[in-house]
């Protein structure tokens, strides 16, 4: 281990004991690797650029977040939520099931946890608090659901794993289809058990007339996922130009159709957007300067060896890596996961023969599964936030939902099939 | 001077990254448009949108900057009294500054010597269309200093005082 790597590592852990911004940590400890290194300081800014200038598909990422925001602005996410309930919201625990099906309509439209919780999510819990439901299970539930949005496609994660694995984006997007739905399903039925438990009211029951009225109205809305994925897997577009005319198609439908946005919230949305685009695309940019670093140092191939003496069974291997992947979870945001630790886990899952698609949404799920996972999971926060329920209070309804999730993240861990079965139908 | 720092300020860190990502926006729009529809598929846009977003990220992440909005992990700082995180942050600020002062210089000469390569189609010399870097590097220096003189003012006011 060289000294500059060893001054790199403490860099690299002050970044989080002194709360500095992740993008600007990695670009210092990039830096002052590369100074005491001896390579051209040039280097860092080559692969910044050349990094965000050459990877076609990470241009999908702001296109996502603009189509999320345009949603939860304009009338869209409004128009999910009320054809959610016309669907399941009769039930008993009704709006709870709302809160799961809504998610998972408005995943096919958006790729991010958190641009659900924080539109969809504030919509769903004042509902559920109307009907007598207690704040912290709805935000438990909100949480739980909005899991769903990077795991259906489309999802901001696949799409960097996709640029670091060479993975199909395409075959990952059809690969998270079974598993998104998976966690909806089991979500369901916990729900339907929880509330024949404490008693969660029916919600409205529709007359037919009524429901015909609210489907045509939003049709529009859902015609969305439509869009996105059809477009991608008919072959007419590539997920970035699906991912824009998505966010096209949303902007024309919020301004003519349902006439919600005007120029004023037009400016919140792009302002939005670049805060957001701004926050996670520079983790992008700047760790592709990481990557070099952790190429440098030979740190995959160390690694490999280390964990190949542990095991080379890729069965003991993916419960090591869900493990690691579940504790990283729940301190470290899944964006700089990706980009950092999946690098260095990559070169096994090819020697182990572990399916590039397979492990991909595997990963995915376990890191959307660490968003909701105490103490540090991103949407706890997010729910807590926007309802004003205190973590703790929401931690002690999530830890079932965790078992439910986590219980999938096991199925479709040792059954490959269940992520593959539809990209195998599909040939890219 | 101050309101025209600030209109300086905005005007790389809010209006241009705006206008980069609508321009990304509408070529690619136009892009699908004359692919899939005109059958006549345009040869520069490929160009004009992906240097938009990468001046949309560069300089949008110097906004996010200045509104202390990055994602950061803060365990250890919350647990801190106000003068330890003060400290922190000095720390943090001065860390992130040793590596721009590192950088600044050499990526001026990468720009320098990318001025002779220009893209494919546009002819745009890469010296303006990664000069984003530069300006990132700069600002990010600028905030992480103006932090650090916030705090040492702060601080000589008796604020941290436990």
């Amino acid at each position: 281990m060289s000294f500059a790597f060893i001054v790199f590592l403490i860099i690299f852990i002050l970044i989080f004991i002194l709360k500095i911004p992740i993008p600007l940590g990695f670009f210092t400890a990039t830096a002052i690797y590369a100074y005491l290194s001896g390579f051209h300081l040039s280097i860092i800014a080559e692969k910044m650029v050349m990094g965000l200038y050459t990877k076609y598909i990470l241009m999908a990422v702001p296109l996502f977040i603009f189509t999320g925001n345009i949603m939860n602005t304009g009338k869209i996410t409004e128009k999910i939520f009320k054809f959610a309930n016309i669907i399941v919201g009769k039930f008993y625990g009704g709006m709870a099931h709302v809160n799961v099906v809504a998610s998972i309509i408005f995943s096919g439209m958006t790729g991010s946890a958190l641009a659900d919780a924080s539109g969809l999510g504030l919509m769903e819990i004042e509902a559920m608090r109307e009907q007598g439901y207690a704040d912290n299970f709805s935000c438990a539930i909100t949480a739980a659901s909005a899991t769903i949005g990077p795991i259906f496609p489309p999802s901001i994660p696949m799409v960097f794993y996709s640029m670091l694995s060479g993975a199909s984006i395409g075959k990952l997007f059809l690969g998270g289809m079974i598993p998104g739905l998976l966690i909806g399903v089991a979500l369901m039925i916990y729900i339907a058990f929880i509330a024949k438990k404490r008693n969660y009211p029916r919600g409205e029951s529709y007359a037919f007339r009524k429901a015909i009225a609210i489907t045509i109205s939003s049709f529009p809305a859902l015609l969305t996922p439509v869009i996105l994925l059809g477009g991608i897997y008919t072959g007419v577009m590539t997920p970035t130009e699906a991912a824009a005319v998505a966010a096209f198609y949303s902007l024309i439908i919020s301004i003519l159709f349902y006439r919600s946005m005007g120029k004023k919230e037009l400016i919140i949305i792009f302002i939005n957007t670049l805060k957001m685009t701004g926050k996670i695309s520079i983790i992008v940019a700047t760790s592709f300067g990481i990557c070099f670093v952790i190429t440098n140092e030979r740190i995959p191939n160390v690694i490999a060896e280390w964990l190949i003496n542990i095991t080379n069974n890729k069965y003991v291997f993916l419960f090591i890596i869900n493990i690691a992947f579940i504790i990283l979870g729940m301190f470290i945001n899944v964006n700089t996961i990706t980009l950092v630790f999946i690098p260095i886990v990559l070169p096994l899952i090819e020697t182990l023969g572990i399916d590039l698609v397979h492990f991909g949404v595997v990963v995915d799920l376990n890191m959307m599964i660490g968003l909701s996972t105490p103490p540090y999971g991103g949407l706890l926060f997010v729910t807590s936030g926007i309802s004003g329920t205190p973590i703790k209070s929401i931690m002690k309804e999530m830890f079932p939902m965790l078992l439910v999730m986590y219980t999938v993240l096991f199925l479709i861990t040792y059954i490959p099939q269940i992520v593959l079965f539809i990209p195998n139908l599909f040939h890219f | 001077m101050k309101k025209f720092g600030l209109f300086i300020l905005n005007l790389l860190e809010i209006y241009i990254p705006l206008s980069t990502f609508i321009i990304m926006f509408l070529t690619f729009i136009l892009q699908i448009f004359y692919r899939y529809v005109l059958n006549n598929p345009l040869t520069w846009t490929y160009e004009v949108s992906v240097l938009g977003f990468l001046w949309t990220t560069l300089l949008g992440s110097c906004y996010v900057r200045r509104n202390h909005s990055h994602i950061c992990f803060d365990i250890a700082y919350q647990n801190r009294s106000e003068k330890g995180k003060m400290i922190f942050r000095l720390m943090g600020n001065s860390l992130v500054i040793i590596g721009c002062i590192i950088g600044v210089f050499p990526t001026y000469q990468y720009l320098l010597d990318m001025s002779i390569e220009k893209t494919p189609v546009l002819r745009i010399p890469f010296s303006i269309g990664f000069l984003p870097v530069l300006i990132f590097i700069i600002l990010i220096a600028d905030h992480s200093i103006y932090d650090i003189v916030l705090d040492i003012a702060k601080f000589k006011k008796g604020a941290y005082k436990e």
